[in-house]
């Protein structure tokens, strides 16, 4: 066994290998967090019939730039922004989950339109 | 009193099997850290006896700033995802099509004749001459740097590869083919593994353009990237953030060159001694 560990730490290759494997993990360790931080977010709004957009309010921690301008607008539709916070409209669930995700995002609640 | 296990614990590098390093290369990276911290210390000191803008001159700390604002606000993280994702599938592409009709070529007189004079002329035409023809066909993103990433990197592994299909001594073929091979056997045989060394400089060389016309590509024709990074940052006088782009595309290439190009050769044509270390580059 010590031979074989020995053996594939001699081998050329080995470099590659570890690197990649670091990568992967780095890369799953990465998802599992966001998995944690958007958790709260999605319990909080809830589940609702599926394929139904829903209208979002996400709070930044910063003031947005064009990069998340950018991915609000791939996501949904920015119906404003207002400092730090962001009102979406037409959001699929699922993608929901995935700004949920986003370790840049503060808060993300159901915006209703009229409450606002 | 039970037994104590006297072996001495094995270290985390051991256990996770990273080689040792040895004492050479220890005091080359020490050397090279020692050249780094120099150079940063240089550049800190400058910026007040030279009094100019930041946005014009900014000092190491602002680019360490901007690094961290980058990362904390999300956009360094996802611009490098999409750059080394761009530039993997960009290369993959280019790659696997010149070596298809570098062999074809280099093995075929027809296929040569055919091929050779449009081949050559688009070598010709560089790939920043198409990008605005490729963005008019495809648009901003993906394809448009996927297409240009390709053109990039064919040119090198095919013409590469067709000097080493041609350079193939025909004595090896003829023996080969003495011993009742059939021509796909040759090809996979002896044709392609002789021909390795030349297709690895393709490779090495296509990859090393990719990078570079990635950062291009990714100015023109793309919203996200560090190319893109680079460019916004000029453009709003965020110099710093300029210099972290700059920084993480120099890094990105120690990082592939290092952990996967030398690794790589080394485990092919390094092994079959066919690749000559220079003194000092290790």
């Amino acid at each position: 066994m010590t031979d074989l560990v020995q053996n594939l730490r001699r081998h050329p290759l080995s470099v590659p290998a570890i690197t990649t494997t670091f990568v992967a993990v780095l890369w799953l360790a990465y998802a599992a967090f966001g998995w944690a931080h958007g958790a709260p977010f999605l319990d909080r709004l809830g589940a609702g019939p599926k394929g139904e957009p829903i209208a979002l309010r996400v709070d930044l921690p910063f003031p947005p730039e064009a990069f998340h301008l950018t991915y609000f607008q791939r996501v949904g539709r920015i119906a404003r922004t207002d400092g730090q916070t962001i009102y979406l409209r037409g959001v699929d669930r699922r993608t929901a989950g995935a700004i949920a995700r986003q370790y840049w995002i503060k808060d993300i609640t159901l915006w209703t339109e009229k409450a606002s | 009193m039970p037994a104590v296990d006297s072996r001495p614990v094995p270290s985390v590098v051991r256990m996770i099997g990273l080689p040792k390093l040895r004492p050479r290369t220890r005091r080359q990276i020490t050397r090279g850290a020692i050249g780094c911290a120099a150079i940063l210390l240089a550049w800190q000191l400058s910026v007040p006896l030279v009094d100019l803008p930041a946005y014009f001159y900014p000092a190491p700390l602002d680019v360490i700033d901007a690094f961290f604002e980058l990362m904390r606000k999300g956009i360094l993280p996802a611009y490098v995802a999409d750059s080394m994702g761009r530039f993997a599938a960009g290369t993959l592409i280019g790659a696997t099509l010149g070596l298809f009709f570098g062999v074809l070529i280099g093995l075929s007189r027809t296929a040569s004749r055919l091929l050779s004079p449009l081949i050559s002329f688009l070598f010709a035409v560089v790939e920043m001459a198409w990008i605005p023809l490729f963005v008019l066909w495809w648009g901003y993103g993906i394809k448009t740097i996927l297409v240009a990433l390709t053109y990039v990197v064919f040119f090198p592994v095919l013409y590469n590869t067709i000097l080493g299909v041609r350079t193939v001594p025909a004595v090896l073929v003829n023996a080969t083919r003495s011993l009742g091979a059939s021509r796909w056997q040759v090809i996979w045989m002896v044709v392609l593994p002789a021909a390795i060394p030349n297709i690895l400089t393709g490779l090495r060389t296509g990859a090393g353009f990719a990078f570079r016309g990635l950062i291009f590509a990714e100015i023109i024709a793309a919203k996200s990237g560090v190319g893109y990074l680079i460019f916004e940052g000029a453009t709003t006088q965020q110099t710093d953030r300029t210099i972290v782009g700059m920084l993480a595309m120099g890094f990105l290439w120690l990082f592939i060159e290092y952990l996967y190009i030398r690794p790589f050769e080394r485990a092919t044509v390094g092994r079959w001694g066919m690749l000559t270390e220079q003194r000092g580059d290790s």
